[in-house]
């Protein structure tokens, strides 16, 4: 494997506080990299500082062998990454399948891009994520769990190398949680890499071949889910000092701490 | 609200942006209706009085400029409230050639427009990087700006103005030119706006409109899009400013550089339907149509009447005329295909 992405001490400061401090990890070719942590880790600043919408404090970021914190987030997007936003934002005022379009317009491959093969791509696309019967709908007439499939299906239109994804589960029901979980498998096999930040657990440790861990700007800890999950450092951000000290006191097995991410 | 209010209502809603027509029905149809208002405006000059076939020109005039603004302003969502300079060097430029160096008018109206589009891409390249109210104050300040200096520089007359060669012909003649004339412009710019609004470019813009962030990292350049659009807007302003130019014969700077009168059109362009090809053309022909009935019947209080109408039309369609037809009218006259379709 090689490295598609690489972080090298990459730092934010928003004033005194480091939101980002020193991260340093590369996501290989190929696979699907989760990132965790309580709020505030800073991962959606670590994102948006891959995507250049945050200029970075120190550090670099390479992509391909490419440097590109020096770019500008369009042209990011050219060279191949993608991006979806916690926080939904659809183009307002373009139907759903415009939204997708945009994507296959603007995109890694698409300098030129006619309009009506940009569509033809944006109806296939939002097939492989369930949306295609919504195509004519505008973007405020359509579910949560839609919105979140329209986010991803924009980026994917884009026909990424590398997808970034924040948050794509969050809001939505356990089976439609699934469901997001198959289609963003299906995209990885289809030779698509992917750096994941989820807050549901399931379908995190279910879904990335590695996790890195984030606290307080810094990485704590990477691996795969099974070591994650084991690793005290984690359990300590996550469920706190007093909750890691009992477990090490009772020194019970692997299994029974795996079943707290569930 | 009645009865029948309420059932409009509903009907609007369900009908929500589905049209009962098909796309390729709803283009003839388009067509057809385009090509029909044409023949109209073609015919109408021989058939109306002096007095209305200017007031038809000014029209095409602020129809004109209202689809001008409404690529920055509607598709792009940049408001531009000092639209009014790209008027005002549109005429200047036209008049100063051809007092100056007497270049025929077609070339100098030409030259006028590229030489605003070319002042807003050295312009817009810093202060479109401004976001939202800041670019907006920039424009305000920069229409005030050049007034000034137009003021005093001696090539444009200053402040006694400047005063454009005569056509030597009848009246009724010259006033025939300038409305065919305007009606061409009308056409070239509603022909723009259309090809930008369905084009790749076009979806960049709207894209930036709802959202700037989530359009760079889908690999639209932004800045770059945002002064292309005002560039656009500059140019068909600007060739606009040199048609007024060899309409009015004579101007003074606070005659083109009339900060009310972009606030017009600015009007205009909500009042038809932001965003839209057809909108502001609309918008242009009420308001008109409007304020010239009200000066006329209510000379002494027209700007008090003209006010009253304006927060009338913001209170019952504030989303602009072509929204209001689009979601009460058209469902209310079709209801039951609209039905049909849904089922």
């Amino acid at each position: 494997m090689t490295a598609l992405l690489e972080l090298h001490a990459v730092s934010k400061h928003f004033g005194g506080l480091a939101a980002v401090d020193k991260v340093e990890f590369a996501v290989e070719q190929g696979e699907i990299l989760g990132i965790i942590g309580p709020n505030g880790a800073g991962k959606t600043t670590l994102l948006n500082c891959i995507s250049a919408l945050e200029p970075l404090t120190a550090g670099e970021i390479v992509f391909k062998g490419q440097r590109i914190d020096t770019l500008k987030p369009h042209q990011i997007a050219q060279l191949g990454i993608g991006r979806t936003f916690q926080i939904v934002k659809p183009f307002i005022g373009l139907t759903v399948k415009e939204n997708v379009a945009v994507g296959a317009m603007y995109g890694h491959t698409a300098r030129g891009e006619s309009v009506g093969k940009a569509m033809h791509q944006a109806q296939e696309i939002m097939e492989r994520v369930n949306l295609a019967h919504k195509g004519d709908y505008a973007t405020d007439e359509i579910t949560v769990a839609d919105r979140k499939r329209l986010e991803l299906a924009r980026a994917l239109a884009m026909q990424p190398e590398l997808l970034l994804l924040d948050e794509v589960m969050a809001g939505l029901n356990p089976r439609e949680t699934d469901e997001m979980m198959e289609v963003a498998q299906e995209i990885n096999r289809r030779g698509v890499t992917i750096l994941i930040i989820e807050h549901v657990m399931r379908a995190i440790m279910g879904i990335s071949h590695r996790i890195v861990v984030m606290h307080h700007g810094k990485l704590i800890a990477a691996g795969t889910p099974q070591e994650i999950a084991n690793d005290d450092r984690v359990i300590e951000a996550y469920l706190g000092e007093r909750y890691a000290a009992a477990k090490r006191a009772k020194s019970t097995g692997a299994d029974s701490t795996a079943s707290l991410w569930q | 609200m009645s009865t029948s209010d309420q059932e409009m209502q509903k009907a609007g809603e369900g009908a929500k942006r589905r049209s009962i027509f098909t796309p390729r029905t709803q283009r003839l149809l388009s067509i057809g209706f385009v090509a029909i208002l044409l023949i109209c405006a073609a015919v109408a000059p021989f058939r109306l009085s002096g007095y209305w076939v200017r007031v038809l020109t000014g029209m095409f005039m602020y129809a004109a400029l209202a689809s001008s603004l409404n690529i920055i302003l509607g598709y792009t969502g940049y408001a531009d409230f000092g639209n009014i300079v790209y008027f005002g060097m549109g005429a200047y430029v036209t008049g100063v050639l051809m007092v100056t160096w007497r270049v025929p008018l077609p070339l100098a109206m030409l030259a006028g427009g590229l030489f605003c589009s070319l002042f807003a891409i050295i312009i817009g390249l810093p202060i479109l990087r401004l976001k939202g109210n800041y670019f907006a104050i920039a424009t305000l300040g920069l229409s005030q700006a050049m007034r000034e200096i137009v003021r005093n520089m001696r090539i444009t007359g200053g402040g006694m103005g400047l005063s454009l060669p005569l056509l030597r012909v009848d009246p009724r003649v010259f006033n025939l030119i300038v409305y065919f004339m305007m009606l061409g412009i009308l056409a070239g710019v509603v022909i723009i706006s259309y090809v930008v609004s369905h084009s790749r470019f076009g979806y960049g813009l709207r894209a930036i409109k709802a959202d700037e962030n989530g359009a760079a990292v889908m690999g639209i350049d932004t800045t770059k899009w945002k002064v292309r659009a005002w560039a656009i807007t500059a140019f068909c302003t600007g060739i606009v400013g040199g048609a007024y130019a060899f309409w009015f014969v004579y101007f003074t700077p606070p005659d083109v550089f009339e900060i009310l009168m972009s606030t017009k059109y600015l009007v205009m362009v909500y009042l038809g339907g932001i965003g839209t090809v057809a909108g502001p053309v609309i918008g242009a022909f009420l308001l008109e149509f409007i304020s010239d009935y009200v000066w006329g019947r209510f000379l002494q209080i027209h700007v008090g009447v003209l006010g009253a109408a304006i927060v009338l039309i913001v209170l019952f369609m504030p989303k602009g005329f072509i929204h209001m037809v689009r979601s009460r009218i058209l469902p209310l006259l079709t209801r039951a295909g609209a039905h049909e379709e849904r089922s």
